[in-house]
C-alpha cells in the first residue's frame, strides 16, 4: 500500500470513527433498565457505522468495522462473530452504493439503512435459531428496531455538525 | 483510494483486501462456533476486553446513570405521597415483627446453645457495581467491576439486598460477568417452602422465570417462598428467589424477590460447600486432598 494510501487525515479519521464507536458500544451497554422487559437499547454503533459508510466510505475500514462489531459482540453478548460479520457486510454494502446514495437525500438514506437493520437483525436471530440456542423474543427486536432508526436522524445530526458533513456531498476520503 | 493509482497498486490493494475479507467471513464463522459451543476461551476474550475496557466505560456510565437517576427521581416523586401512606402503614405492622423476632432469636440462640449446633460453612462476599449490561434482547448478562483480584470466583451466586439475581460466569482481574437468573439459559435448583418440594428455575427472558419440575405439584401454593436449594453445589442453600406465582393452564412462575428495575450493587458470595455424602465411597475413602481444599472437620475423620 502506497504512501498515499495511509495518509494521516485517513488515519485520523480511522481513530476517530474506532474511538466514537466504542463510545457506541458504552452508551449501549451502561447499565440503564436491567429487568429484562425493560426496552432493548437501541443500536448505535449500527446507526454509526452506516452514516459513516455513506459518508466517509473511504475510513470506513474493515478491520475497524468489524473490530467494532466484535468488541461489541463480546461486551454485550451478542451471538460473537456473527452481529461483526452482519455490521461489516452493511457496511460494504452502503459504501459501495456510496456516492450515489448520499446524492438521493437524507429520507432514502433512511429508509435503505432501516431495511438493513431488519435484515441484520434477522440475521442475528436467524443464526441464533438455527443454532438451536434460545433466539430472542421478536417483539423485543421490533422495539430495538424502532429505536434505533427513530435516533438514527439524531446521530446522522450529531456527525454531521462534529466532521462537517454537508448533507447531499460525500467529500473525499 | 478515491486519487487516481497506479493500476498495479490498486490491483495490488484490491487482492489484498479481497484476502482480508475472506479471513474475516472465515474467522466470524469460527467465533460464531465458538461462541455456540461456549468455548472456555471467548469467555477469557470477553472477560479480558472487559478488563481493558472497564476504566473507560465507568466514565461513560457516570452521565447514563444520572439521567437515568434522573428520571426514576422524577418517578419517585410523583407518587410520593402514596408511597408515605404505604410506608406508615408497613412501619407499624413491622415493629409488630421486630419483637417477634427479637423474641425468636432468643430462643434460636438458647436452642442452638443446647443443641452444639454447627452451622453452614462461613460464606464470604464481596460487593461489586455494576457497570455495563447486555442490553439488547438476546442475553440478560451484566458486567461487575469486581474481579478475581477482589477474590471472586467463577460460579459464585450473586445477590442484592433481597434475593438471588444470578451467578458469575467468567472473571477476569477486575471484573465479573454475571448471568442473571432471567436469561434464557440459566437453570438454578429452587426449594419451594414449606413443603420442601424441590424444582427447577428456569429463565426465558421475562421478569417472572418458569418453575419447571415441580417435585409434587399438590403440595405447592401460590405464594410459596422460594429458596435456592444448593443441589448441585453452585449456588449455596437458603438464597430467597421470590414467590411463586401459578398460571392458568398449570404453568408456574416467580415473581423474584431481587429489585432488577433498580440494581445497582451485587453481592458476590464466596460460598464453600459444605462436606456432602453423596456417594458411598465417599464415607469410605478418603480424598487425597490439595492445597486449596477447605479444612473441615468432618472430612479428616481417618477412612477406613
Amino acid at each position: 500500500m502506497g504512501g498515499t494510501w495511509l495518509s494521516p487525515a485517513r488515519l485520523a479519521r480511522m481513530v476517530a470513527l474506532t474511538l466514537l464507536g466504542l463510545v457506541a458500544i458504552f452508551i449501549e451497554s451502561a447499565p440503564v433498565g436491567l429487568e429484562p422487559d425493560a426496552y432493548p437499547s437501541p443500536d448505535l454503533l449500527f446507526c454509526l457505522v452506516a452514516y459513516w459508510s455513506v459518508r466517509r466510505p473511504g475510513t470506513a475500514a474493515l478491520p475497524v468495522v468489524w473490530g467494532l462489531g466484535l468488541a461489541r459482540d463480546l461486551l454485550t453478548d451478542l451471538p460473537v462473530g456473527a452481529g461483526a460479520l452482519g455490521l461489516l457486510l452493511v457496511s460494504r454494502f452502503l459504501r459501495s452504493l456510496g456516492a450515489g446514495l448520499a446524492r438521493r437525500g437524507f429520507v432514502t438514506e433512511w429508509m435503505l439503512v432501516a431495511t438493513l437493520l431488519a435484515l441484520f437483525l434477522a440475521g442475528q436471530w436467524l443464526v441464533v435459531a438455527l443454532l438451536l440456542s434460545y433466539p430472542p423474543y421478536l417483539l423485543d427486536l421490533a422495539y430495538q428496531w424502532v429505536a434505533t432508526m427513530a435516533l438514527y436522524p439524531l446521530i446522522a445530526l450529531v456527525l454531521r455538525w462534529l466532521f462537517r458533513i454537508s448533507w447531499r456531498r460525500i467529500e473525499p476520503a | 483510494m478515491r486519487r487516481p493509482a497506479s493500476p498495479q497498486e490498486s490491483q495490488l490493494a484490491r487482492t489484498v483486501h479481497r484476502i482480508l475479507f475472506g479471513l474475516v467471513v472465515l474467522s466470524s464463522g469460527v467465533l460464531v462456533v465458538l461462541w455456540r459451543s461456549d468455548n472456555p476461551r471467548l469467555e477469557y476474550l470477553r472477560v479480558t476486553l472487559a478488563d481493558a475496557v472497564l476504566p473507560s466505560m465507568e466514565w461513560t456510565n457516570k452521565p447514563m446513570e444520572f439521567i437515568d437517576g434522573l428520571s426514576r427521581d422524577y418517578r419517585n416523586f410523583l407518587d410520593v405521597y402514596n408511597q408515605n401512606r404505604e410506608l406508615r402503614r408497613e412501619i407499624q405492622s413491622l415493629r409488630g415483627w421486630r419483637e417477634t423476632a427479637r423474641q425468636l432469636e432468643e430462643e434460636n440462640a438458647q436452642l442452638r446453645a443446647l443443641n452444639n449446633v454447627r452451622l453452614a460453612p462461613g460464606t464470604t462476599f464481596v460487593t461489586g457495581d455494576i457497570i455495563a449490561d447486555s442490553g439488547g434482547p438476546f442475553l440478560q448478562s451484566a458486567l461487575v467491576n469486581v474481579g478475581a483480584l477482589d477474590g471472586v470466583v467463577d460460579g459464585a451466586a450473586a445477590v442484592d439486598g433481597n434475593g438471588l439475581v444470578g451467578r458469575v460466569v467468567g472473571v477476569g482481574e477486575h471484573a465479573a460477568r454475571l448471568l442473571l437468573v432471567t436469561d434464557f439459559s440459566s437453570r438454578v435448583p429452587v426449594l419451594i417452602e414449606p413443603s420442601g418440594r424441590r424444582a427447577i428455575l428456569a429463565g426465558d427472558g421475562t421478569d417472572i422465570p418458569r418453575i419447571e419440575f415441580i417435585e409434587n405439584v399438590d403440595d405447592v401454593q401460590a405464594g410459596n417462598p422460594i429458596r435456592t436449594s444448593g443441589d448441585g453445589g453452585v449456588y449455596p442453600p437458603d438464597l430467597p428467589v421470590g414467590r411463586l406465582i401459578a398460571l392458568p393452564g398449570g404453568t408456574w412462575r416467580v415473581a423474584l424477590a431481587a429489585d432488577f428495575d433498580r440494581l445497582e450493587f451485587v453481592r458476590l458470595l464466596r460460598y464453600i460447600p459444605d462436606t456432602a455424602i453423596d456417594q458411598p465411597g465417599g464415607l469410605i475413602l478418603t480424598r487425597p486432598r490439595t492445597g486449596d481444599e477447605p479444612t473441615d472437620p468432618a472430612s479428616a475423620v481417618p477412612g477406613g
